[in-house]
């Protein structure tokens, strides 16, 4: 609960919000789905530092599916469509903490919250003006 | 070229063929969610060698939008 306090701290310093976003992905369908039979899949959804990231993991299909919640999670926050998966880059700060990015929207940053079990991945993601 | 249409999308979306028409779209179908709908478009993309963009794959409203985006490709279904 501190880390949700210090965040609506954060957020209230920096702008408003203008959005919210979650969503919910089956690991099962990215197991199903492996890297090397499915590279234009990978590549349409996911940067190329993010397949490294995940490729080097040894349950990668999780890593993929919360990404791509991430993902699918901004859209919805952002209430935009948007012309490439990739332009939302997932990453993680010195700390650990997850982060996100989006290319062509600078006046906007997000917080990320990530959870994944060995069936579910599951984002949330909160959009506000910087 | 229909029929290779056809039989990507049941293979994909899990259902019968003979189900698929130029009407059925995501609302109608279950499995037919963004992940499919990115899966359909890589799977197009491979089948018949054009290039789709995001955007062309989240406006995609229903079967007959895919064959439209396939003629704007220039590959006659």
């Amino acid at each position: 609960m501190d880390t949700l306090f210090k965040t609506s701290s954060e957020q209230s310093q920096r702008g408003a919000i203008v959005g919210v976003g979650v969503d919910i992905e089956s690991v099962d369908r990215f197991r199903k789905l492996p890297y090397t039979r499915n590279v234009l899949f990978y590549k349409k959804v996911f940067s190329p530092k993010e397949i490294r990231y995940c490729r080097s993991k040894k349950e990668s299909a999780m890593y993929f599916a919360v990404r791509f919640a991430a993902k699918e999670a901004a859209i919805k926050a952002v209430g935009r469509k948007v012309k490439n998966l990739c332009e939302f880059a997932v990453g993680r700060d010195t700390g650990g903490k997850p982060t996100l990015g989006m290319e062509g929207l600078p006046h906007l940053a997000f917080h990320v919250s990530l959870a994944h079990t060995r069936e579910y991945a599951i984002a949330v993601v909160i959009a506000y003006s910087k | 070229m229909e029929k290779k249409l056809y039989d990507l999308l049941g293979r994909i979306l899990d259902i019968p063929i003979e189900k698929i028409h130029d009407e059925l779209s995501p609302e109608d179908v279950e499995t037919w969610d963004s992940f499919n709908g990115i899966l359909i478009a890589t799977e197009l993309e491979g089948t018949f060698n054009v290039k789709f963009t995001l955007e062309e794959v989240t406006s995609t409203k229903d079967v007959g939008d895919i064959k439209k985006n396939l003629k704007n490709h220039g590959i006659d279904i």
